[in-house]
This record gives structure tokens, C-alpha cells and sequence, in this order.
């Protein structure tokens, strides 16, 4: 079943599905291993600041990229080209006429863009795309709205099942009648979407068959490099390149008219794949974030630019060891670990919400919602809704892990 | 004392100059230094891990100490007496014959420390009960297991306790440890819903370590139904929140489902 979206022959496909046991995150690298636990150790017992080295651009140098010009540059992605990746991995499916899998669930880590990605492909086939419950609905269980929401359809796509549930004791009737009807065939056919810390807790609390799972597969640095130049190329400004401001190397390889023998390449996106575990959510955020330009370097429209005074136009990345990550101490995760935890799990959720699923010991005030947003961890959506922050989601996963919590597996 | 006795002694400990002295004290000294260090440091540095690192930390701190103290008894042996099988022999045996006497459970404990740190009955962060006191071990020092009970009371038990008392430990050196909230409630009821509630009462909590199993018993009593919802925290040191979470969202559960608890009138009910 799994498949991929159109590429050039030889090359892997930059979006891809793939079974879940193929799903394969980049390594770690040996040096980011050590290097993270020497500076998570140095951190403990000390407070100094490292002493300063001569980069190849410094800070003061270098100012954030506008924020119309990111937008060009990278843009938030869409759901599009997954969905064409999707459509292929389900051919298959698709064309059975047997109804022996009726149900077939796509997971994606946060920030994997599930929901624009279904949403996209129920288009493509005019699929019905059904609305999530609302949390009184579950909360009430109401199990009829199953029922009510996909009446006289025989193909549905539901692409959030995260926000059909709750975790607690009177929010999982819902979810486990929807799954057990679902799989059973009664509603006909359904691509459901899934967040994979949601289905890691639902496959505990759901006594069902899993039906075929399909994951996109995650994005190393190769995949990485392609999407971010596709962004670049698609962004009207004349030859960008992207170089890391501390010593020079190409991020993202240079055109090769301006390419020469001894352009190195930097290791800034194998940092990256192996930070954000290969979710293209998390990386394109932190490209963002990375990158700089030098004010006498301002970026110019292909159409504007003449060969005559072609001059590619330089952007600059943070180096990898001095991007500010969110950097929590352990006293902070440990104290709010159930908040964190319980935003995963439900992929983000309402301050009341929140309240109503944590112990009375846990309870989440306004005052230490704002402590977490302003650590980097948190951050509010413009419904209202809470969820983990895409800089700060490695280092609560890594710390969630490391304590024995349930998290997913990817 | 006769002449050959003191000859005796004369000859055992006749190489002991000036020099050697000193090198004792300063043995002695080091000895208690690196005690000290060991004691001070390792809990400190335990107490910035997480999980597992952190009571393999904790329990590194009763090893060296052990082994410190062997190599200084050692050190010092070599070069108090002239390391022959007989002289080894007769020192050792006047002084367990002076010391087992004069404070026998002293030493028992001491004997018992050196085999607890052996058999492991208990680890630093295992949660045990001897006779009944029940706590977090903290520490296991030469002659006593220190424990904090929940009430943060700290409990200094001597060793010797595991010759003849049951040694109960919780989790034995692991992560799990099982935790028990018990529902006394009136008879008639659906068991079935009951059973069903309070197993996600314990699966949608917060601190449940969901990969463990979660159980649920029941059993009839004269007074009511004696429900058992059993279930494991993440951490240990949770086991209290864990069970008030357990007793209070489990009550708030029943009580909407319209059960009742077990009360004295139940009986009464019963019995009309």
C-alpha cells in the first residue's frame, strides 16, 4: 500500500508513505550526541558563557528576513503534494473491492501537517470530509454524532481523530464506538487521520484490530535540502543561496554557475533532520527561524535582475550550536510534566479543557501557561487552543521519554 | 601479660616507626575525606538525572564507600603488621573476638550491611517495609538502611533487621510499583459498568504508566462489594498522588453513575 508522490527517477521521493515498521527517523548524529550531553552537563554545574570565536558573519551584522519576504522564501507549506503521495500509497486500497479494510489510518507526528494533507485529498476524490466532535460532544457522549455526520455516505474521511477524544473516563466511549464501527465496516469506507501520540495512547485504550496504518515518511537532510531549495526556486527572487553565517559553507548547494572547488557543505541539515526527528512541520519551522540576511544583501526579483550585474543573493543561516532552541531546565519539565504531556496527547486543547483532564495537584493557572509559552514550550493558537511549541517539541519528547511517559513511536 | 606474650606483641608490631604513623593518620584522614566526598557529591550529581541514572547514582554512593574502606583496612594492615598468614590470623581473630563482644549487634549490623549490599534486599529508591515502617530508601549506610517515610520522616533501621524480620519491597529496584485504591460500595450496583468505569478511571489518568497492566477485582463483603483498582504510577514517588487521583476521580465517576458507597444502613438494607 505504500507509495509515493511523482519524482525525478532514482531519486527518493520527497513525499512519501510509507507502512509504519518502514518508517525510519534520521540518526542522531555520534557528534550531536555527544555535544548535547557534554552542554546538558557543562549547563548543571556551570554558568559561564563560552568564550567568543571570529565568525564569518557576525550577529550584529546579520537581522531577521521581513516577514513578507519569508513567506517567499518559506513559505507555510500546503497539503498538495502529500496528498498526491497519499492518493498513490492508497491506490491500491482504493481499487479493492473487497471490504475487508474498510478503514485505513494515516498517522503523523505533530506538526505533520495531517489534517491540511487529508483535507486535501478527500478533494482530490470528493470525499466527505467529516468535522471532528465537539469536546462537550464527546464529553456528553454522544454517540449519534457518528451517525448524523456520515448518513447516506459510503466514503468519508475524518482527519483529526485526536479531537475525538479525551483523556478522561467519560471521554473515550465516543472514540471507541466510532473505531469499532468504523472498522467493522457499518459506515463504509473511511481514511482516518490520526496524531501519533493520539493513536499511541488510543491503541492502548481501544481493544480493536488496528486497521492498515500509512505514515508519511520522515524528511533527512537530502529531503530537507530538496524541499526548502523548491521553496526557494518557486520564490521569484533571483539565485538565492544559503550559507551558514559562522564559517561560510553552503547550506543548500549553490548554483552551480557560482560553484566552486573548495565550497564546503555544511552539516546544518543533518543537525536539523536529526533534531526534529524527520517531521517536516518542526524542520520548516526551525529553517525559519534560522534564517538571516545582511542588510546590504536585500533579496532581488528574477524579473528585476539583469545578467548584467547578476549578483546571487546571499542568505544567512544561524549555525546550529548557536540557534536559540528552547533549552528547559529539568526542574521545569519535571514540575510540568502533565501539562505538557496531556497538550501532546490531544494535540493541543483549551486552558478549560486542560483543567477538566488534569489532577487537582496539576491544575494548569493562566500565570504558569505564560511560564511555558515564554520558555519556548507552549504556545496558543488563534482558536484558543494550547499546544506544543515546534522549537520546543525534541526537547519535551527526548524528556517525556527519558521519564517513562507514554509517547509515540515514531 | 607474660614475657613471651609481650615478646609476642613486641615482634607483631616492631617495624611500627614514626613514619608509618603518619602514613596512617593521613590514610585515616583521606579514607574519611573520600567517605565524605563520596557522600556529599554523588547525591547531588544523582539528584540532576532522571529515571534510572539517578538511583544508579544513589546506589554507587553505599559501594565506594565499602570499597574505600576495605582498601584503607587494607593499607593500614600492611603497614601495622608484617602481612604473614599468622600474624593476619592472630590480629584479626583478637580483634573480632574483642569487638563481636563487646558490641555484638554493632558488628551484627555491620555483618549485615556488608551482605545487604551483597543480596540487595533493598536499593537507594526502592520503597520498602521493615516492621512496620514504610518508606523511600534514601541511603544504606554502613549499619543502617536510611528511609523517609511519606509522612518525611526519616527512619534510621539498622541492618541487622534483615537476619529475622520480612524485608517487603515494593519495587525492587525498578520503576514499578503497584498501587491499590480500594471502592467500598452499597451491593446493588452493575458490577459489569463499575468494572468497566473504574478501569478508565485509572486509564485517563495522568499518572498512570500505561504500559503496565491495570486490574480491577471484586469481592463480596457482609457490609458491601470491595472493589480493587490496581495500577502502576510512572514514578514511584507518585504512588500518593497516584491513589488520591485514583479514590477521587473513581468516587466522582460512581457518583454520577448513580452507585452508592457502602455505609452502615446498607447492611440494614440488606437484611430488610
Amino acid at each position: 500500500m505504500a507509495s509515493s508522490a511523482p519524482s525525478d527517477q532514482g531519486v527518493a521521493p520527497l513525499w512519501q508513505y510509507v507502512a509504519v515498521t518502514d518508517y525510519c527517523p534520521p540518526a542522531v548524529t555520534v557528534e550531536h550526541t555527544v555535544r548535547t550531553g557534554l552542554s546538558a552537563f557543562w549547563q548543571h554545574f556551570c554558568t559561564k558563557e563560552p568564550p567568543p570565536e571570529t565568525p564569518f558573519k557576525t550577529e550584529e551584522e546579520l537581522q531577521s528576513i521581513p516577514g513578507i519576504l519569508l513567506e517567499r522564501i518559506a513559505p507555510a507549506p500546503d497539503g498538495q503534494r502529500a496528498a498526491l503521495a497519499l492518493d498513490e500509497a492508497l491506490t491500491a486500497w482504493l481499487d479493492s473491492v473487497q471490504m475487508d479494510q474498510p478503514v485505513v489510518l494515516v498517522l503523523h507526528p505533530p506538526y505533520g501537517m495531517h489534517g491540511d494533507i487529508l483535507k486535501a485529498w478527500a478533494g482530490l476524490h470528493e470525499w466527505r470530509v467529516l468535522p471532528p466532535p465537539t469536546t462537550g460532544q464527546i464529553f456528553r457522549r454522544e454517540t449519534d454524532w457518528i451517525m448524523s455526520g456520515s448518513a447516506n455516505l459510503t466514503s468519508w474521511v475524518l482527519p483529526n481523530l485526536e479531537r475525538c477524544y479525551l483523556r478522561h473516563a467519560h471521554g473515550l466511549t465516543l472514540v471507541r464506538r466510532l473505531l469499532d464501527q468504523a472498522c467493522s465496516g457499518a459506515l463504509g469506507r473511511g481514511v482516518i487521520g490520526c496524531d501519533s501520540w493520539a493513536w499511541a495512547f488510543l491503541r492502548r485504550a481501544w481493544s480493536g484490530a488496528t486497521p492498515p496504518l500509512l505514515i508519511l515518511q520522515s524528511f533527512d537532510q537530502h529531503r530537507l535540502a530538496r524541499w526548502f531549495q523548491s521553496f526557494a526556486s518557486k520564490s521569484g527572487i533571483s539565485d538565492l543561496i544559503f550559507r551558514q553565517a559562522d564559517n561560510g559553507d553552503y547550506v543548500l548547494p549553490p548554483p552551480t554557475d557560482t560553484q566552486n572547488e573548495s565550497a564546503n557543505i555544511s552539516d546544518f541539515l543533518q543537525q536539523l533532520a536529526a533534531y526534529s526527528r524527520g517531521i517536516p512541520g518542526i524542520a520548516h519551522a526551525i529553517w525559519r527561524a534560522s534564517l538571516r540576511t545582511a542588510p546590504d544583501e536585500l533579496p532581488k526579483d528574477a524579473s528585476t535582475a539583469k545578467e548584467s550585474t547578476y549578483q546571487p543573493t546571499t542568505l544567512w543561516i544561524t549555525p546550529w550550536r548557536r540557534f536559540k532552541r528552547p533549552a528547559p531546565t529539568t526542574d521545569l519539565l519535571r514540575q510540568h510534566a502533565f501539562i505538557l504531556h496531556t497538550l501532546l496527547l490531544h494535540n493541543g486543547l483549551s486552558a478549560e479543557w486542560l483543567s477538566q483532564l488534569l489532577p487537582a495537584s496539576s491544575q494548569p493557572s493562566p500565570a504558569t501557561l505564560y511560564r511555558l509559552e515564554s520558555a519556548g514550550l507552549i504556545k496558543q493558537q488563534r482558536n484558543g487552543f494550547w499546544q506544543i511549541s515546534p522549537l520546543g517539541y525534541p526537547a519535551i519528547r527526548l524528556f517525556l521519554k527519558s521519564e517513562g511517559y507514554l509517547t509515540d513511536d515514531l | 601479660m607474660s614475657n613471651e606474650q609481650t615478646e609476642n606483641l613486641a615482634a607483631l608490631l616492631g617495624h611500627l616507626t614514626e613514619t608509618t604513623i603518619v602514613q596512617i593518620v593521613l590514610i585515616v584522614a583521606g579514607t574519611w575525606l573520600l567517605i565524605a566526598l563520596t557522600q556529599r557529591f554523588l547525591p547531588v550529581l544523582a539528584g540532576k538525572l532522571a529515571g534510572r541514572n539517578r538511583l544508579y547514582m544513589l546506589a554507587l554512593v553505599p559501594a565506594l564507600r565499602l570499597c574505600i574502606i576495605t582498601g584503607a583496612v587494607l593499607l593500614i594492615l600492611q603497614r601495622v603488621i608484617e602481612p604473614t598468614l599468622e600474624n593476619l590470623v592472630g590480629l584479626l581473630g583478637a580483634l573480632g573476638l574483642a569487638v563481636g563482644f563487646a558490641s555484638k549487634d554493632y558488628v551484627s549490623s555491620l555483618i549485615a550491611g556488608v551482605v545487604a549490599s551483597y543480596e540487595m534486599p533493598y536499593r537507594p529508591g526502592d520503597w520498602i517495609e521493615i516492621d512496620g515502617t514504610y518508606g523511600e530508601v534514601q541511603a544504606i549506610r554502613l549499619r543502617t538502611v536510611e528511609i523517609v517515610t511519606p509522612d518525611d520522616t526519616v527512619a534510621h533501621i539498622p541492618h541487622l533487621q534483615i537476619w529475622n524480620q520480612t524485608i517487603l519491597n515494593a519495587n525492587d529496584g525498578s520503576q514499578h510499583l503497584l498501587c491499590v485504591a480500594n471502592f467500598y460500595l452499597h451491593p446493588r450496583h452493575n458490577a459489569v459498568q463499575v468494572l468497566k468505569l473504574l478501569h478508565d478511571v485509572a486509564l485517563t489518568s495522568p499518572f498512570l504508566q500505561i504500559e503496565r497492566p491495570i486490574n480491577v477485582t471484586v469481592q463480596e463483603k457482609p457490609f458491601g462489594t470491595h472493589y480493587c483498582l490496581k495500577a502502576y504510577p510512572i514514578d514511584p514517588r507518585q504512588q500518593f498522588h497516584f491513589v488520591t487521583d485514583l479514590t477521587v476521580r473513581g468516587k466522582a465517576m460512581l457518583l454520577q453513575l448513580g452507585v452508592e458507597s457502602a455505609t452502615t444502613p446498607a447492611i440494614a438494607d440488606l437484611a430488610s
